[in-house]
């Protein structure tokens, strides 16, 4: 091939400079551009190596939460000595002015990341042409086989995507059995007979026994007819993660303001009628119990996101921004029910299945934990509720116990004060079809065990 | 594709910035004086609480003749910690004062 042709091949179909600068001018310019790109590309996908290193600074200021914007950048880079020259600053100007709509980002970064795969193909191509001059006679199979598995690499899998080969799902079979059995000797020998959680704590000694925990990458849906718990449930799972345990959560509500967030709050941490919170109903002691309840909060790891037109892709999109920022080990939403339509000529049960998929892959691609709380119809049932098993880890149900259950179960009368139920309907790791009775208190918005009668 | 030209402010801020950094580059002005000018820019352009500042400076500028008490003010306004407010107020002041004494003077 002629020099000329060479490097017309090179320009044209190696890499895209202008793809480059208006991945990098977007994210200067918004934050949901930020996000996608940050979760979608890698520096190693740039071709210029100028690109990548605006790139890596841009991601370095977005994961502190600071707005990558040209000033910040310039700040940043002088800081570590990126840019020493004028020209350089020219060319970042350049790429700060020319910014893209956002609703565009998607295809630029494709562009981008398509451009990284054929130089990664190239590579593929000069490294197989080495081996084919370097090529013993005996060693045609395995380097064919070698080949094959470097092709396919390039164009089935993506970042994520990984295939275990016999051996190292033997390791990980291996490692994880002498994890649980290291873990069921501390119980046998340091906890005595109480079990250390295998992932984040429910809230519930009950369920923590039967589940060990919210696992990262679990989908949990929590099903309850209006005015039943759920925000009471959420909230309660918040207080055992974020303030006793702090570890950082998010909870998107579609339903209440601020405020009323911070009012259940109030509530829930001093223990305190969150009816007498909200007119103010209190006395100077209990209005320092309410004070040393929001003081816990400060110290937590709450972060909450009131936000009345919640769709599927924010939900995706500010889950990213939080893992990236905050590390978040939970999202909570308060409620799937609530959020806006993608396509209006959807079913209410074909939304559902869609969000509950889609917060799946979320969990799992994030490895935190998702908990989607539902509306039951007034029967107890659930709109779609089959598909919406398939994908979960674990499904619970918050329901009332009926008067009569409680006046004719004998079991229920070992209990002290049961008045709600928590029934696992499926359980991924463990038994399902378990009730396990509760203590729910409406006025202070409190839930507990229900304490056995000894 | 969206231009920064049809912002003027935003043209204008990323103008400004590339000028002091490649005034720095080409060692016109120190570190300190490219950090204290950045900063102050931002301030501007976010208009968070300049206060007194700008228009002490302006008069600084008009009165400036290299003397002693310029070197003073120079120094006071790179030990600016923008993100204090309270920083801002008793520097200001302090330029002020200096300013009026060497009119005096």
């Amino acid at each position: 091939m002629a020099m000329g042709q060479q490097v017309l091949m090179e320009s044209e179909f190696m890499y895209d400079l202008e793809s480059e600068r208006r991945v990098l001018s977007s994210m200067l310019n918004s934050e949901d551009s930020c996000i996608e790109a940050y979760n979608t590309l890698t520096s190693a996908d740039f071709y210029s190596p100028r690109h990548a290193i605006i790139y890596e600074l841009t991601c370095s200021l977005f994961e502190r939460e600071i707005k990558p914007t040209y000033l910040e950048l310039i700040k940043e880079g002088h800081a570590i000595g990126v840019f020493s020259s004028t020209q350089e600053t020219e060319d970042l100007r350049y790429i700060a002015e020319h910014y893209i709509e956002d609703e565009n980002i998607k295809y630029w970064i494709k562009k981008v990341k398509d451009k990284s795969r054929i130089r990664k193909f190239e590579s593929f191509l000069r490294n197989s042409y080495e081996m084919l001059k370097n090529l013993d006679k005996n060693d045609v199979e395995q380097v064919l086989m070698a080949a094959e598995e470097q092709l396919t690499n390039l164009t089935a899998l993506e970042i994520d995507d990984r295939v275990d080969t016999p051996p190292e799902l033997a390791t990980l079979g291996y490692e994880e059995v002498e994890r649980r059995f290291i873990r069921y000797k501390e119980l046998m020998e340091l906890h005595r007979g109480v079990v250390p959680l295998d992932g984040l704590p429910t809230g519930f000694d009950n369920l923590d026994n039967i589940t060990l925990g919210y696992k990262a990458g679990d989908l949990v849906i929590l099903g309850a007819q209006t005015g039943h718990g759920k925000t009471a449930y959420a909230l309660h799972t918040a207080r055992a993660v974020a303030v006793d345990d702090r570890r950082n959560i998010l909870y998107l509500n579609t339903e209440m303001s601020r405020e009323q967030i911070a009012l259940r709050w109030g509530s829930i941490l001093s223990g305190i009628e969150h009816e007498r919170i909200r007119s103010g109903q209190l006395s100077e002691t209990e209005l320092s119990r309410v004070f040393a309840g929001y003081s816990r909060l400060r110290e937590s790891g709450f972060y909450s996101y009131p936000c009345p037109n919640l769709t599927p892709e924010k939900t995706i999109s500010i889950a990213r921004k939080f893992k990236a920022q905050k590390n978040i080990d939970m999202m909570i939403i308060d409620y799937v029910g609530r959020m806006e339509k993608a396509d209006p000529r959807l079913q209410e049960w074909q939304m559902l299945e869609q969000i509950v998929k889609a917060q799946k892959m979320l969990a799992q691609n994030l490895k935190m934990v998702v908990i989607c709380l539902v509306q039951l119809n007034p029967d107890g049932t659930l709109q779609g509720a089959k598909r919406m098993k398939n994908e979960c880890d674990l499904m619970l149900k918050l329901r009332p116990i009926p008067k009569e259950e409680l006046e004719d179960n004998e079991q229920l009368k070992n209990y002290l004060h049961p008045n709600y139920y928590i029934e696992i309907e499926k359980n991924r790791d463990g038994r399902s079809g378990v009730k396990i009775p509760l203590n729910f208190d409406l006025q202070r918005q409190i839930m507990k065990d229900a304490e056995r009668i000894s | 594709m969206a231009i920064a030209r049809d912002n003027p402010l935003k043209k204008l801020r990323d103008d400004t910035i590339t000028t002091i950094v490649n005034l720095h580059l080409l060692q016109k002005i120190t570190d300190e004086e490219m950090h204290f000018l950045l900063d102050l820019l931002d301030l501007v352009i976010t208009g968070e609480g300049t206060g007194n500042l700008i228009p002490v400076l302006r008069t600084w500028l008009l009165q400036y003749n290299g003397s002693e008490s310029d070197s003073i003010i120079k120094a006071s306004l790179l030990g600016l910690n923008f993100s204090d407010q309270d920083s801002i107020t008793r520097t200001s002041t302090i330029i002020k004062e200096l300013l009026s004494d060497q009119f005096r003077a």
